[in-house]
Formats: structure tokens, C-alpha cells, sequence
């Protein structure tokens, strides 16, 4: 038998790829500037342009700076990428699974609105604050587990996602920015004079030649602790020095053009892939590819059209063309998932008896008692009774009912996901599937100027299944291996989430509808919508527990399921079908982004409940119990305004996790 | 007592639908993967009440021949029949209530209690949505007391020892009450006290309640001492196949394991015993 041997590749590929990227990015850019200005006037035109000529003004000061805005831009997340992979042992480490760039991005958001004299002092504090803030929360809380690769990324996800939620709710509150906001955070690598290039290139260039005097020493790190501090090398300095090193990197092209997702991602595992191995050429390559490839993209951008150009942000389109390529890679990444396993048995409790259902049932009955009766009213809090309560109810009642249901149904298909996909971190936030139905939402927006709730439904279920198929089919190629259905999950949110961004930043009259609607909003909610969504998730929550038994085997594998006498096919599509139809329903009328799909499973296993009966009810019951505590504080806390529930759930189950997590021993 | 109940009993005490002396049989079963011939065709046949032993050096197919045994793979050719029905042919659930199958890895346990594990093994017998019978849980707790996994039987299964764990997962296998119980490697991962247990375990189920066991086998000495028959694979074939005894004999040993070998009498028990040379 002959095994393909990794190691006996050589860098060749790599640089071969790299070098062919670069020169397809050249020729592109040098027909793309062709077309603008003859090639004879281009020298001229780069030093001295002639004021008379907009051909050359154009040239001097948008195209020439766009390419090399690109080109650094890339290549500075392309080198970061390279450094948070290696220094903390994790190939799907980058700016973006990390949530570097979404801190930066929250912070300069957040400067924009409450301190625009901060941002025009300096950018780069502001970034840097939020870049460093972020990092340091990640490893707080990796650092009570033991750093496992699976908190780290875990962490750095749900923390980007939830610095994502809140821009979100501050451009929501902000509508005035909101645009200008919208097409900088997508990362829209558009110029008008050399300020970008001028900013970019000396801390890049710099940041370069760190790298480069870091590289003998991270070498060694590579070896064990053990044996790197026995040659010699102080390793908390080190990797200390490594990781600022890659967040700085991350910070200034972040506070240049905002989120490029991806290329930290994506250029460094591309190099890796194609064969190279030592640190050393990978450093060198990760920039190069990270540029080649972020030129690439931009230049296609506009040559896609000078009407889109202007308006469709590079960096959402990078997530366009980086998540397919890293989902054909994947399956050649063979990463040890180990830790994910132990993960799993960590927030489990043994002798601990759950918490009744009926303490839960009655948090639920009083939380839903004060989302009905208590409110504020201009002159303070109030109780409704009688007929002030009759004149509210229309209005309070459809939208608790409706909050209550997605709760729910959402808590309930985070159980099916976790153990459908044997993965403790699964839900139909991380895998995408929300978005799935997002994307389904939003084609019945594009074919129907005002979409019916059944077309809505149908198209969103349509989306959740394709999504979930198409993790599953990859799962089952991967035998499920937990962090490649996640990497696969990330890639297909990241792909979804470009449309999105694409279509509201082109400005489409639509957007403003569609972006409160993926924010969570309870506010249409009236008796047809309630009357619908219970009558779709009464029998789909009674159905549900059904699938118990298959629930409690299906986690032990394939072999062991099939051993036992379960029908793994059909097990597998009813559990995947009723996961799709509760994400749609709820997604539907709560949004994709709440969590509770994450929150309601997960707690309840914190809480004991580790049988899939229990634990699909636990969850069902605490993830109703968010939603309607997110709804009656989206209504209160800035009273007359309102928040959208779903991104109140985000805010309080995010900080949750994060609490849990930094709170569990090991 | 409603009808379906009755009936499941019914046939519970009847036995096995394949009758007591059923037989689990491979004929010109095969298989090959991208062209690379995994297990060559192979006819056997086991019957119940007694234990086989599957031994060759490592990659001989002896994991394949027991997964396609198991039904986890279909042979690329050929036939398996259990009491001459081809294997292919029964449900998922009726076939492992006549075959039960032990991974040579078991799957890391969800947060499982020893008796929850345990219980999994009622499945093929009350299915998805079927009431758990007093029969289910009469025999959850003989096959926890047979395992001698009592004492343990409320810890997580992934807290336990390795000769626990493994115990654990017999359990589980004696609770689904299959006349057939195949076994990948059982003992590869236990110290020879629990390996000695395991084995000792399955030899006395195979006579208290006529089970054909078939187990993988590393050490040759513990195959011998615990089998009635044993089945040598080498590179996908059947070798030799015979009682302990017939096996034994250095120049048998040295074909099977490619090396030279030597076949010695136990002082005490004049048990054969073989060692590299």
C-alpha cells in the first residue's frame, strides 16, 4: 500500500501558486489601467500627473493607490494570518475566526458615533484599542482551558459575532451613518489620494521586518514547550511578542478599510496546503498570496461592471471568492479535532440532578406575565389591568407569543444540530443555517416586490435545508470530524453574509426592511403572524422529543448506531428536516442572529440535563425564556425607542457564554 | 398486556426467529477497495455456543471480515446469511437483534451514565417510539450483573478504566440478547487481569446462553486459551482454521505471523504456548 507522503512535497507548489496568482493579478490590473490610460502615459501619470488630463488625475490618484491599498491590505492580513496560526498551533486561527477584525471594526463604529474627535485624531489608537481589547478577552478565556484550539476559535467566533450584533444595533440607532458605515465596514478598498498607501506602508513594512527577525525563534517554538525552552528561548515573550505583532497588523488594515474577512484565513492555509511547510517560506508566501489574491478580487470587482464598482465593497466580495476556495480545500486539511470531544463532557455534571422542568416552566410563565402586564409609559412603570391592559394586549400579546415560539423552536433545533452533528458548539447560528434562511428571505425580496409570510417561509426553509444538506454531505465525507462541519459552517456564513452586505450596500430602498428584520424584530408581529407561527411550532415541538432515543444513540457514531439497529439514513434526514423547518420558522420571525439556539442547549446541559429528552426540553424552555426576557427589554431599556429582540438576545447570550466559559474548571 | 407487547415477548422466549442453532455464514463474501483486495473470497461458517478466534498479523483482513460480518460494510461480491436469509435482507433493527457488534475503537460517550450505555442495547428490541418493557429492564440489569458493571453503574463511562469502560460496552452487547456477538479487538487496550476477564466473561455467556462469539484476537496465547476455534488470516485469506490445537505447532505459528516461532507446554497446564523465536 502506498500513502501519500506530505512531507516529502516540496515548497515548490506554493510558490508556484503564489507566483501564479500574483502574475494573473498583475495582468488583470495592467489591463484594467490600460483601459483607463494608454500605457505610454502611465509612468508620467504615476509621478507627475498632468492636471489637464482627469485620465491621468484619475490614474494618480484613485487607481494606482486602490491597487497598491489592495495589494497592502492583503498582504498585511495574509502575515497576520500566517503569525496567529503559527503561534497558537490552530489552522483555523486568523483575523476574522479570532474576532480581531470585528473588535477593531466595533470600536472605530462606536468612535464614529459618540466620539468622531477621537477618529480624527487617530484611527489607529481607536482600532488598535479594540483589536487589543478583544484578544485579551479571547485568551482570558482560553487561558482557564488550557488554550484548546477549540475555546480559542469558539471564543473568538462568538465574541466577532457579538461585536458584529453591535455594530449592528448602533448603525440601527445611528440610521444617519448608516450607509457610509456600511460600505467601510464591508471593506471597500476605493481611494481618492495616497493617505491609505502612506498610512499602510511604513507600518506594514516595519511590521515585515519584525516578522522576519521572529522567524529563528518561532521555528523553535514549533518544537514542544519543553524542548523550545530548554534551547534557549523565552516563550511567553515570544509568543507574546508574535501575537501583538499579528493584532497590530490586523488593526491598521482595519482601521485603513475596515473587515476584509478571509484573506487572514485564507491566503496562509492556501500556502500551507499547497505544500509549504517551513515557517519560514510560509511567511513570505502568506503576504504575497494575501495581496495577489485581495488585487485579484478588487480588480474583479470592477471590471464586473464601473456601476458596482464604486459601491461593492472588496472586502465582502473577498468572503464571495475566499469561502468556496477554502471549502474545496478543506477536505485536504487533516487537523487533529481531538479536544472537541473533551469539550463536551467538560460542561456536563454527573450526580448534579437537573432543575426541575417545573422551575423552568414557572421562570417562563413569569417572564412571559411581565412581558404582557408591565411596560413603561411616559410618566414611568406601569402595570396594565382591566381596560388599559385590553387596549395593549393587540399590540404585546402577538409579539410575546411570537418571541416565545422562536425561543422555543430554536432551543430545540440547537439539540437536534449538537448531536445530529456529535459538535457541543453546533446551532443554527454557527452553522449557518440562519443564514441559509436569511438568503432564502432575501431572494423572495428580490422576486416579489412584497413577498407573502409563505413565500418568506418557503424560500427561508428552502435555504436552511440546502445548508444543512450541504454540511452534512461534506460532514459525512469528513466522517463529521467536528472542526471541519464548523470550518465548512464558518465559510458558508461567511459566503451568505456577502450577499447580504453586497445588497444592502448597493443601497437597494429594501435594505433598511431587511437589515431590521436580521436584527430580530418583533415589531410587525401581529395576530395572523402569531396565529401562523404557533400553528406551525405546536405540533413541531410535540413531534420533536419523538426522535429522543435516535438523539441519545446518534452521537455515539456511525458504527455504534448502525450496530444498535437505527436506521442511520432515515434517522439522520427526519432529525435534519426537523432542524431546518424549526430554524426557518423561527428565523423567520426573530431573525438569524439570536443564539438561542446556541444558549438554550448549552445551558441546559450545564444544568444537568444530559439525555436528549431533557435536554430538548431544557432547551426549548430556556430558549423561550430569552427570547421573551430579549423582547420585553428590547421594548424597555430605551424606552420610547425600541431594540430589536433578536439582537437583545445576542447581547445577553453572548456575554453569557462567555462568562460560562471563562468561569469552568477543567 | 397490549398486543404488541405480547408478541415481542412471545418471540423473546421462542428464543432467536434464526432458531438456536442458526448459523452465521459468509460464502465467496469480498472485498475490495479501489482495486486493493481487503479480504479475498472467503466461505465460513460460525455456529452458536461456541468461540472463534480471528488471528493473523495486521493487515490480514481481520477487521474486514468481521465488518462485513457486523453488516457496517457490504461485501463487494459473494454472500452472508444469517439462518440462510443473506443479512442484507433484514431490517436494521431485526438484524441487530441477532448480531451485536463491538467496534475496535468505542466511540467517546456523550456524557453516559455505565446504565444508560447499558440500556441503548433494548433498542433494536423496542425501537424509536416502542415502550420500555419490564423484559428490557430485566435484562439491562442481568447483563449489568453478568458484566459485573454494577458498582459502577451510575459514574460517567468515560470516567471509568479502560477494563471498565470496555465492560461497560459488553454490557451493552449482553443486554441486546443477540445470539451472535462480534467483537473487534476486545481486549487490545486492557492490562492482562482485564483481559483475562473480558475473555473469561464471553466464554462462559457463550455456554450459559449459546452465543456465537467471534473476536478479533491479538495475542495468540489468550486466543488459544479461550477459544474452541481459531481462524488465521494472511493477507486477506484464510489460512488455516482448526481447534487450538491444530493451530499451534511452530510451523503453523510461523506462516500465519510471517516470523519464526515456537510452540512450548505450559509446565502446569500443558496448555500450548507460542513465542517469537
Amino acid at each position: 500500500m502506498s500513502l501519500p507522503v506530505q512531507a516529502s512535497r516540496t515548497r515548490g507548489g506554493a510558490v508556484g501558486l503564489a507566483g501564479a496568482i500574483l502574475s494573473l493579478a498583475l495582468v488583470l490590473s495592467a489591463l484594467q489601467l490600460a483601459r483607463q490610460l494608454p500605457p505610454a502615459l502611465w509612468f508620467q501619470a504615476a509621478l507627475q500627473p498632468s492636471a489637464d488630463d482627469v485620465r491621468q488625475l484619475l490614474f494618480h490618484f484613485s487607481a494606482l493607490p486602490r491597487l497598491m491599498t489592495a495589494f497592502l491590505c492583503g498582504a498585511g492580513l495574509g502575515l497576520a494570518g500566517a503569525l496567529f496560526q503559527h503561534v497558537l498551533r490552530n489552522p483555523l486561527a486568523s483575523p476574522t475566526t479570532l474576532g480581531v477584525e470585528a473588535g477593531a471594526q466595533l470600536t472605530l463604529v462606536m468612535a464614529a458615533i459618540w466620539a468622531p474627535a477621537l477618529l480624527g485624531a487617530s484611527r489607529e489608537i481607536v482600532a488598535i484599542a479594540g483589536a487589543v481589547a478583544v484578544t485579551a478577552l479571547i485568551f482570558a478565556v482560553a487561558s482557564k482551558r488550557g488554550f484548546s484550539s477549540l475555546t480559542l476559535v469558539l471564543t473568538g467566533l462568538v465574541v466577532g459575532l457579538f461585536c458584529g450584533a453591535l455594530s449592528v444595533a448602533l448603525k440601527l440607532l445611528n440610521q444617519e451613518y448608516v450607509t457610509s458605515l456600511f460600505i467601510w465596514g464591508a471593506g471597500s478598498v476605493a481611494q481618492q489620494d495616497w493617505s491609505a498607501v502612506a498610512y499602510l506602508l511604513p507600518r506594514l513594512l516595519i511590521g515585515g521586518i519584525v516578522a522576519a527577525l521572529l522567524v529563528r525563534p518561532l521555528t523553535v517554538m514549533a518544537l514542544d514547550d519543553a524542548s523550545a525552552s530548554s534551547l534557549g528561548v523565552s516563550l511567553q515573550a515570544l509568543r507574546a511578542g508574535a501575537l501583538l505583532l499579528a493584532v497590530l497588523l490586523t488593526a491598521f488594515v482595519t482601521s485603513a478599510v475596515g473587515v476584509i474577512g478571509f484573506i487572514g484565513l485564507a491566503a496562509p492555509q492556501i500556502v500551507r496546503l499547497s505544500g509549504a511547510r517551513q515557517l519560514q517560506d510560509r511567511l513570505i508566501l502568506s503576504p504575497l498570496l494575501g495581496g495577489g489574491l485581495l488585487v485579484l478580487v478588487d480588480q474583479a470587482v470592477q471590471a464586473a461592471g464601473d456601476h458596482f464598482a464604486d459601491f461593492l465593497p472588496t472586502g465582502a466580495v473577498t468572503a464571495l471568492f475566499g469561502a468556496p476556495l477554502l471549502l474545496w480545500l478543506l477536505p485536504q486539511l487533516r487537523s487533529a479535532g481531538n479536544d472537541w470531544a473533551t469539550d463536551i463532557h467538560a460542561t456536563s455534571r454527573i450526580g448534579k440532578r437537573p432543575l426541575g422542568f417545573s422551575a423552568f416552566g414557572g421562570i417562563l410563565i413569569a417572564a412571559v406575565l411581565m412581558a404582557v402586564f408591565l411596560g413603561r409609559t411616559p410618566d414611568g412603570w406601569s402595570l396594565a389591568f382591566g381596560e388599559e391592559f385590553a387596549t395593549l394586549a393587540p399590540w404585546r400579546v402577538p409579539r410575546v407569543a411570537v418571541a416565545l415560539l422562536a425561543g422555543a423552536m430554536l432551543g430545540m433545533a440547537g439539540v437536534l444540530l449538537q448531536r445530529l452533528t456529535r459538535n457541543p458548539i453546533a446551532s443554527p447560528e454557527v452553522l449557518g443555517i440562519g443564514t441559509g434562511v436569511a438568503l432564502g428571505i432575501l431572494v423572495s425580496m428580490v422576486i416579489s416586490a412584497a413577498p407573502g409570510r409563505a413565500l418568506q417561509l418557503a424560500l427561508g426553509l428552502a435555504g436552511a435545508f440546502a445548508v444543512l444538506a450541504l454540511l452534512l454531505w461534506r460532514g459525512t465525507r469528513a466522517r463529521f470530524a467536528p472542526d471541519q462541519l464548523l470550518l465548512t459552517g464558518i465559510a458558508l456564513s461567511a459566503l451568505l453574509d456577502a450577499i447580504m452586505v453586497s445588497f444592502l450596500a448597493l443601497g437597494d430602498p429594501r435594505a433598511s426592511q431587511l437589515l431590521a428584520w436580521m436584527a430580530g424584530s418583533t415589531y410587525r408581529a401581529d395576530a395572523s403572524l402569531a396565529w401562523m407561527t404557533f400553528a406551525i411550532a405546536v405540533p413541531l415541538l410535540l413531534a420533536t422529543p419523538l426522535t429522543s432515543r435516535w438523539l441519545d444513540i446518534l452521537p455515539l457514531g456511525d458504527e455504534a448506531s448502525r450496530e444498535l439497529g437505527v436506521e442511520l439514513g432515515a434517522a439522520r434526514l427526519v432529525v435534519m428536516l426537523l432542524a431546518s423547518v424549526l430554524t426557518a420558522a423561527s428565523v423567520l420571525v426573530v431573525g438569524p442572529l439570536t443564539f438561542a439556539g446556541l444558549v438554550g442547549p448549552h445551558l441546559a446541559r450545564v444544568l444537568g440535563m444530559r439525555r436528549a429528552f431533557e435536554q430538548l426540553i431544557g432547551a426549548a424552555l430556556l430558549g423561550a425564556v430569552l427570547m421573551v426576557a430579549a423582547d420585553w427589554l428590547g421594548r424597555m431599556v430605551i424606552f420610547p425607542f425600541q431594540l430589536p429582540a433578536g439582537l437583545v438576545a445576542a447581547l445577553i447570550g453572548v456575554p453569557y457564554l462567555i462568562w460560562h466559559l471563562t468561569r469552568r474548571e477543567r | 398486556m397490549n398486543a404488541p407487547f405480547r408478541r415481542r415477548t412471545a418471540e423473546t422466549f421462542a428464543g432467536h426467529s434464526g432458531g438456536a442453532d442458526a448459523v452465521l455464514e459468509m460464502e465467496g463474501a469480498h472485498l475490495s477497495i479501489e482495486g486493493h483486495a481487503l479480504l479475498q473470497p472467503t466461505s465460513l461458517a460460525f455456529g452458536r455456543g461456541r468461540v472463534y478466534g480471528i488471528i493473523g498479523h495486521n493487515g490480514s483482513g481481520k477487521s474486514t471480515l468481521l465488518k462485513l460480518l457486523a453488516r457496517q460494510m457490504p461485501p463487494s461480491g459473494g454472500a452472508i446469511r444469517f439462518a440462510g436469509t443473506p443479512i442484507q435482507d433484514f431490517g436494521a433493527r431485526a438484524f441487530a437483534r441477532h448480531v451485536a457488534y463491538l467496534p475496535q475503537h468505542t466511540p467517546v460517550t456523550t456524557s453516559l451514565t455505565v446504565r444508560e450505555l447499558v440500556r441503548f442495547g433494548r433498542y433494536p428490541w423496542h425501537g424509536p417510539l416502542g415502550r420500555v418493557s419490564p423484559e428490557d429492564h430485566r435484562h439491562v440489569a442481568e447483563a449489568m450483573s453478568l458484566a459485573q458493571v454494577e458498582p459502577f453503574a451510575d459514574r460517567l463511562v468515560d470516567t471509568l478504566s479502560g477494563g471498565e469502560r470496555q465492560r461497560a460496552w459488553v454490557a451493552m452487547l449482553v443486554a441486546q440478547n443477540s445470539g451472535f456477538i462480534l467483537l473487534d479487538e476486545p481486549t487490545s487496550a486492557l492490562d492482562l487481569a482485564h483481559q483475562m476477564e473480558v475473555l473469561r466473561l464471553l466464554r462462559s455467556l457463550s455456554r450459559s446462553r449459546n452465543l456465537g462469539v467471534v473476536a478479533v484476537l491479538h495475542d495468540i496465547n489468550m486466543a488459544a486459551r479461550f477459544c474452541d476455534e481459531l481462524i488465521a488470516l494472511q493477507k486477506g485469506a484464510i489460512r488455516m482454521r482448526g481447534t487450538p490445537g491444530d493451530i499451534m505447532h511452530s510451523d503453523v505459528l510461523e506462516m500465519v505471523y510471517g516470523i519464526p516461532m515456537e510452540v512450548i507446554r505450559h509446565p502446569v497446564t500443558e496448555a500450548p504456548i507460542g513465542f517469537a523465536r
